[in-house]
């Protein structure tokens, strides 16, 4: 039942990390955002809802293209190949995983398959199959070589509250995660 | 904390949770086992076992024939075409970089739109729906408000032909038709049109180097300008034994290679030119035969250059008598077969542009190099379709006052003069600009006084583009369209008309990132929204296969001939058979069309301006692993040459205490400062230049691996004179001075000019107004 839960909290942080829309900008998801911080000790004031359109903004800045600084680009290629570009080693990684997992990332997909979000429901699939091998697999030899140096450029970049307790729940969680998984198997 | 705990989780959070139509669904499907014909092919190393794609380069305008290698779906590597007769398997460093064009972080991956003030750098990401009906109302708002002229695009390249005819159907005077006509080839490409019939020197060079007994060069720096196909006829050329002569104030890679070198003083080939043909109808040593059947106006021509002795050129061009009399023996003792290089970037000085272009084609005429194995040849055409997009093929009614022909006369057969663009934005007059579409070209970057072309932009209701990368440019529009790159989309069918004609397409070679479209798509889109009935096909494919069926082939039978189909060239004529598409069939040495406008029939030398005391003259060029400023932000062309240094004399240098290495701040003539900049010191450049590298210096910081890398040139022409045949903005016309540590830096006079160039006079305004 824990497992389950959890999965459908990664998959509600993988959609807050998706462009702002009509679901990841209602009051019931900054609300079960809100219940999840105080739970892992991360507080979001009771009174914080920013505009969809301050956050269109905001992703546009922080993730997608940035006319002032380097964006916090939401895959794991930029950060795990030394070259920076998409589609290298971070998404061979990935994939090889959704293998090993039985799945394969959809073509009609946008976004190349290690994208932030794609990382993330694989986590909340993987957690909902409670396939606990490939998931301790992925965490310590792909997704935790690159959430942190991810996380670091985006706290760099003074984000909005709500982008900053997004990658500070996901940080704890799979912090959780890896010590349960990995940790503890250990 | 365990992960029991999240047990805890209140009812309501659960209950939110479960309510929360989270999306999900379809990012992940179960495997399938991969087709067992590709068992294995996959796991080989590198490109082996890739799956190949024929496609066309277009990291530069050149168009190399490549093969695009694939492995799931993902761009590996890139080569020529082995069937390409003209490249082979061969691309040069820009064409292997495609595979970092595609996969850069820092392209724009779906439609924005400006939030903030303009180039306040605050955008969002919008649909396509969104971002095309945007565009598409402010079109229309401003051809309603303020009539078809109003409207201006800056275009180049092949991912901006369909947005033009948009433009076309509209009906304005200010598409551009390449605003590289107007800052690069437009000078030379009319004065060969009006001299040979046809663009001799336009998108290629048709100037037979490999086949040449001697070269002429006047700036060009082949090797440092690099297009494959050219670069190989040069160098085989050379190693079958050409002479080549060169002259350039730089000892560039070209003059490297020379048997003469020329180090002429800037602005004065059209009197070493004109000092040639002197010499030549003087000596007798020139093509008479040639000239009498099929040049007309060598009396003319003769009369005009009688002055124009070896001394006075000699004197004017600070070069030795001798060199240039070497220069005229070694052209004559190997005519006809001498290749004189029509050159490509000709916007180098404003007045007298295209009389040096046309002093070149009179040369070659004189030499009797036209139509013959080693000199100036016809284009071999090749056969396709003819498509027709169903848009408006009429021009548009003109103005009342044209900011073409009122001003210049033989402007329209280019569109309309950039600068004139840009000044009609900023006064409003002859009549307002309030709309830009930009396209393939970063004007902040290419024309001439880039703070102009900014209070042009302010003035703007509307400024939009389609970019590929986030450029100087696209910081300043109100909508982005983001641009397939050219390894992503169709294009069109491409025919190659040189010594190795060819017919061959560009398809995609990979699937479009993000929310990137093809150029076509967009056109498409835009044109439906503005209610223009344009674009009668419904994709590429359609007009591709009716090209292709004009030459008889389907795409599919195209790829299985490894995408290409190489014809045999007829470039020469036999000498009775020689006719040019002039009106008299024949080679005017003396140009009647020029007379009728009050312009020179005959190339004069126009002397241009000195550097004014204390300056030197700032010259630019290219580099090999560089297409300007839109490769600068490619990851490995980045690694190989990632910011440009000054070239600098070493004995000026020595003068004012300044070392290799260095770095500085130029200033120019309108006290504007550039970025610091290292010094190349050395004696490979006159003492009255300094040269950059062009394309560096971005100012985007959005262009992460670009951006501050050098010196940008354009920042520093601020100084532009308009060629009077066309319109077209000189580059060369800008001179900068040194300040090290805070200090101005005034550099000695070397080489003085002689009392016929006048000295540039300072204005102290800080550029026009
Ligand atoms: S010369 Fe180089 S960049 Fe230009 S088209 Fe050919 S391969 Fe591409």
């Amino acid at each position: 039942m824990a497992d389950q839960i959890l999965s459908k909290v990664i998959e509600l942080l993988a959609n807050g990390f998706l462009y702002p829309n009509e679901i990841n900008c209602s009051s019931d998801f900054f609300n079960a955002l809100r219940e999840l911080g105080s739970l892992l000790g991360i507080e979001l004031s009771p009174s914080f809802e920013p505009s969809i359109e301050i956050l269109k903004e905001e992703y546009t800045r922080l993730f997608v293209n940035n006319p002032n600084e380097p964006c916090a680009h939401p895959y794991s290629s930029v950060y795990l190949d030394s070259s920076g570009l998409l589609r290298q080693r971070g998404e061979e990684e990935a994939t090889k995983f959704y293998e090993m997992a039985g799945l394969e990332y959809s073509r009609n997909q946008k976004e190349s398959s290690d994208f932030l979000p794609t990382e993330l429901f694989f986590i909340s699939e993987l957690l909902y199959r409670e396939n606990f091998s490939t998931l301790s697999s992925f965490l310590e030899n792909h997704f935790l070589k690159w959430f942190p140096l991810f996380k670091n450029r985006l706290e760099s970049l003074k984000p909005n509250p709500y982008y900053k307790i997004l990658a500070d729940i996901t940080e704890a969680l799979i912090n959780l995660l890896k010590k349960e998984v990995i940790d503890e198997k250990a | 904390m365990k992960r029991r705990n999240f047990l805890k989780l209140s009812a309501s959070a659960c209950a939110a949770l479960a309510s929360l139509e989270l999306q999900r669904g379809g990012v992940f499907v179960p495997r399938v086992a991969k087709a067992s014909s590709n068992k294995g092919r996959d796991k080989l190393p590198g490109s082996l076992g890739a799956k190949e794609v024929t496609s066309v380069c277009e990291m530069c305008f050149w168009r190399c024939p490549i093969v695009g290698k694939v492995k799931d779906g993902k761009l590996i590597k890139i080569e020529g075409n082995p069937k390409s007769p003209a490249n082979g398997p061969r691309v040069c460093a820009r064409g292997n970089s495609g595979v970092q064009l595609v996969y850069d972080p820092d392209r724009i991956k779906y439609p924005l739109k400006r939030t903030g003030e303009r180039g306040e750098g605050k955008w969002a990401r919008i649909s396509w729906d969104e971002a095309l009906d945007e565009v598409a109302h402010n079109i229309k708002k401003v051809w309603k408000e303020h009539g078809k002229d109003s409207l201006a695009y800056f275009d180049h390249g092949a991912s901006a032909e369909f947005m033009r005819e948009i433009f076309k159907t509209i009906g304005t005077e200010n598409y551009t038709n390449e605003p590289a006509f107007f800052q690069c080839v437009g000078p030379a490409a009319l004065a060969y049109i009006k001299t040979l019939g046809y663009v001799t020197t336009g998108t290629r060079q048709y100037v037979d180097m490999k086949n040449a007994k001697a070269i002429l060069l006047i700036g060009s720096h082949i090797g440092e300008n690099v297009h494959v196909s050219h670069v190989r006829e040069y160098v085989e050329g050379l190693s079958k034994g050409a002479k080549l002569i060169v002259a350039d104030p730089r000892f560039s890679a070209a003059a490297g290679k020379s048997d003469l070198y020329l180090p002429i003083r800037p602005g004065t080939d059209t009197a070493l030119l004109l000092s040639m043909m002197n010499f030549l109808i003087e000596k007798g040593l020139y093509d008479r035969e040639f000239v009498e059947r099929h040049c007309t106006g060598f009396k003319n021509l003769k009369k005009a250059v009688k002055n124009c002795s070896l001394d006075w050129a000699s004197r004017i061009c600070d070069l030795k008598k001798e060199d240039i009399k070497k220069a005229c023996i070694i052209l004559s003792e190997n005519k006809p077969n001498v290749a004189i290089h029509p050159g490509r970037h000709s916007t180098w000085y404003g007045r007298g542009d295209t009389n040096r272009h046309q002093a070149l084609a009179i040369l070659a005429a004189l030499l009797g190099a036209v139509g013959v194995p080693g000199g100036l040849y016809f284009p071999t055409p090749v056969k396709k379709g003819h498509v027709t997009f169903g848009c408006n093929e009429e021009e548009g009614e003109k103005p009342d006052t044209s900011i073409q022909e009122d001003f210049y006369p033989f402007a329209s057969m280019f569109g309309s003069p950039t600068a004139k663009i840009v000044e009609a934005t900023r006064t409003g007059k002859p009549y307002p600009i309030k709309l830009w579409g930009i396209n393939g070209v970063n004007i902040l970057q290419t024309i001439p006084n880039p703070y102009e072309t900014m209070e042009a932009i302010k003035k703007l209701d509307f400024i939009f583009c389609e970019e590929i990368l986030p450029t100087e440019t696209a910081l300043v529009s109100d909508i982005i369209l983001p641009g397939a790159t050219y390894l992503e989309r169709y294009d069109s069918v491409y025919t190659y008309d040189l010594l190795t004609p060819y017919i061959t397409v560009r398809q995609p070679v990979v699937e479009p990132m993000f929310e990137v479209r093809s150029p076509f798509w967009i056109a498409r889109e835009l044109a439906k929204r503005v209610g223009l009935k344009c674009f009668n096909y419904n994709e590429e494919i359609e007009f591709i296969e009716e090209e292709l069926k004009g030459a008889g082939l389907s795409l599919k039978s195209l790829n299985q001939k490894g995408g290409l189909v190489a014809f045999k060239a007829n470039p020469y004529r036999k000498r009775d058979e020689l006719k040019v598409k002039t009106e008299s069939g024949k080679i005017p040495l003396s140009i009647e069309d020029f007379e009728d406008e009050d312009l020179d029939s005959v190339p004069k030398f126009v002397p241009t301006p000195a550097p004014p005391k204390g300056f030197v003259r700032l010259i630019y060029g290219r580099s090999p692993v560089h297409t300007f400023t839109r490769t600068m932000n490619n990851l490995w062309l980045n690694n190989e040459m990632p910011e440009n240094h000054l070239w600098l004399n070493e004995e000026l240098a020595k003068k004012v205490k300044l070392k290799d290495g260095e770095e500085v701040i130029l200033e120019n003539q309108d006290g504007k400062r550039s970025w610091p900049i290292k010094l190349k010191v050395t004696p490979g450049i006159r003492p009255d230049v300094a040269y950059l590298p062009h394309g560096f210096g971005a100012r985007s910081k959005a262009l992460t691996k670009a951006y501050k890398k050098g010196v940008s040139d354009q920042y520093m022409i601020t100084e532009y004179e308009n060629d009077p045949f066309i319109g077209a903005s000189s580059h060369r016309t800008s001179f900068v001075r040194i300040v090290k540590s805070g200090k101005v830096i005034n550099l000695p006079e070397l080489s003085p000019p002689p009392s016929e160039i006048p000295r540039y006079q300072m204005t102290g305004k800080g550029g026009r107004s």
